[in-house]
């Protein structure tokens, strides 16, 4: 991974992605190989660069009879951080003022969730290693943190590697996806790659494909003939196919369907994933 | 061990914020209110019979109502109490890192697992000893209300001597609890230990092999069976030093080893 990359680990229930994190972060043992992060070797004897590092994995957790400061507290002091101000300024950060002083077993699972991303976060690590970050946070949260983890990668540099099985999530936020299915990476899409598939397109079909593509041809569009429909990737066409349809009656190949489109990353991880079955 | 004070405070404060310490605390001061009513029973029997306390058919074997009788039933009652106290609370201060799913949370971190292990087993020892000093202090508060004789300085002496090195050798067993609820991942291995262990000194003890089985030793020395110097030896004081050692060195090469997949 690149500095200031946001990398979106996607797989099914049971595909890998927290057995990963796990390994990444020396938790557990690979089956073979070893593991390297931020170029240092990792291991279930708690070797690894972890001042460096922020996590999250799985449901966040913490000590229900203590509070919310008191939680971060321990992690201020377990991360060895001088600066008694850092517990507050993450409270603040993480907008857990409120619930700073209540016991962190009464939070809601939302509450809990920025708990562990605020201990995550705490000593200000320039990788963060977060499993399912948005669980349990209601639509305002999550937006809210998609906003803090892609501030962080783009104005501090912090690298961010991400697990998740929410779709849009990673694909609004992540510049690159990797794709996990039965403990095999399967795919990895880089941005330009995710920007083709974000892409928009005119899709055409009319009784004589040939005939409507020289027409549109001739029009100055660059319509490509795909499994019996036409494709058009202009930007002008998707935004006007209403001039398409007066093109397309005008030349005698009236449309038959007309429609823009985008093709997701849903569609294409369902397809790698049923692939790969 | 980096980060060992670190370590200290955050269990020192997750210890103090619980409700275990008063618990245990007013578990353990049991032994001293129960030394108490049989000191109070065998000053007069037939008071203890007229008001209920006893019935007819009670058996009356403690001996008589003095400050020796009452040292040796306190010690007695803390080497049985303390035996499942104590390992209570080493089942809760290891495995509630796994009922409460925290254990994740202490494993990436630039403070050492052993430190955390460390300070665990440090908050351990000084929980389960200044328990003994709080019900030993009961103890005498209990006995000077109820009046009896016999109070010497040498007996508080040899009394605290008995109470506290028993104490120390229930508490030099502890690891074995810890690992347990390690590698158990949480209280029942840990509490199925200490039954087991309970019984087989037991067992032990009355099979005459107790001076080799650690877990009969902590019983033994405070007199429960009779005069600790015809029961048992310097081997017993080793191979319980032995054995916590074995515990500890397992429980920190667990901790610093194991795949945590919970």
């Amino acid at each position: 991974m690149k500095q200031g990359e946001i990398y979106g680990f996607l797989g099914l229930n049971g595909a890998g992605k927290t057995t990963t994190i796990r390994a990444l972060l020396g938790m557990i043992r690979p089956s073979a190989g070893d593991v390297k992060v931020l170029e240092q070797a990792v291991g279930p004897n708690g070797r690894g660069p972890w001042a460096r590092i922020g996590h999250l994995v799985e449901s966040p957790s913490a000590y229900p009879e203590l509070t919310v400061r008191e939680n971060l507290e321990i992690a201020r002091r377990l991360h060895w951080i001088a600066d008694p101000n850092a517990t507050s300024h993450i409270i603040e950060k993480l907008a857990l003022a409120t619930y700073a002083d209540r016991k962190a077993g009464t939070l809601s699972s939302g509450n809990l969730q920025r708990l562990g991303l605020a201990r995550a976060l705490l000593h200000e690590p320039e990788l963060l290693i977060l499993d399912e970050p948005a669980n349990g946070l209601d639509p305002a949260g999550v937006v809210e943190i998609r906003e803090l983890l892609a501030s962080l990668a783009r104005e501090e540099g912090v690298t961010i590697f991400m697990s998740s099985h929410i779709l849009t999530e990673v694909d609004r936020l992540a510049t690159r996806i990797g794709i996990i299915h039965k403990g095999h990476l399967i795919e990895e899409l880089d941005i330009d790659k995710l920007e083709k598939l974000r892409a928009k397109r005119l899709e055409v079909k009319t009784r004589n494909l040939e005939a409507a593509r020289i027409s549109l041809q001739s029009a100055g569009y660059k319509p490509v003939m795909q499994d019996g429909i036409i494709l058009i990737a202009n930007e002008h066409a998707i935004e006007h196919p209403d001039e398409i349809a007066q093109i397309l009656v005008n030349s005698g190949t009236p449309p038959t369907h007309l429609a823009v489109e985008q093709q997701n990353l849903e569609e294409h991880f369902l397809q790698l994933t049923e692939g790969a079955k | 061990m980096n980060g060992f004070l670190p370590s200290l405070w955050a269990e020192a404060l997750k210890t103090r914020r619980s409700k275990v310490p008063l618990f245990t605390a007013i578990g353990f001061s049991i032994s001293p209110l129960m030394a108490g009513l049989f000191m109070i029973i065998l000053k007069d029997p037939q008071a203890a019979r007229s008001m209920g306390l006893i019935t007819a058919k009670a058996q009356l074997v403690a001996g008589v109502a003095d400050w020796p009788t009452f040292f040796s039933i306190l010690t007695q009652a803390v080497a049985v109490g303390g035996a499942i106290l104590f390992a209570i609370i080493t089942a809760w201060v290891f495995g509630r890192e796994f009922s409460d799913h925290t254990a994740k949370e202490l494993l990436a971190l630039p403070t050492s697992r052993e430190a955390i292990v460390a300070a665990k087993f440090i908050v351990i020892a000084v929980w389960t000893l200044v328990l003994t000093v709080f019900i030993f202090l009961i103890g005498l508060l209990v006995g000077k209300l109820v009046v009896i004789p016999g109070w010497s300085e040498d007996l508080i002496r040899s009394a605290s001597v008995d109470i506290l090195g028993t104490a120390v050798l229930i508490i030099a067993l502890l690891p074995f609890v810890a690992l347990l609820a390690s590698v158990g991942r949480g209280y029942l291995p840990p509490f199925g230990w200490t039954i087991l262990t309970v019984v087989l000194a037991q067992i032990a003890a009355i099979t005459g092999w107790g001076d080799w089985f650690p877990w009969s030793v902590p019983a033994l020395f405070s007199g429960a069976a009779g005069p600790r110097s015809e029961l048992i030896g310097l081997h017993s004081y080793m191979i319980v030093i032995l054995a916590g050692l074995i515990g500890l060195a397992a429980t920190f090469y667990w901790w610093r080893n194991a795949d945590q997949t919970r």
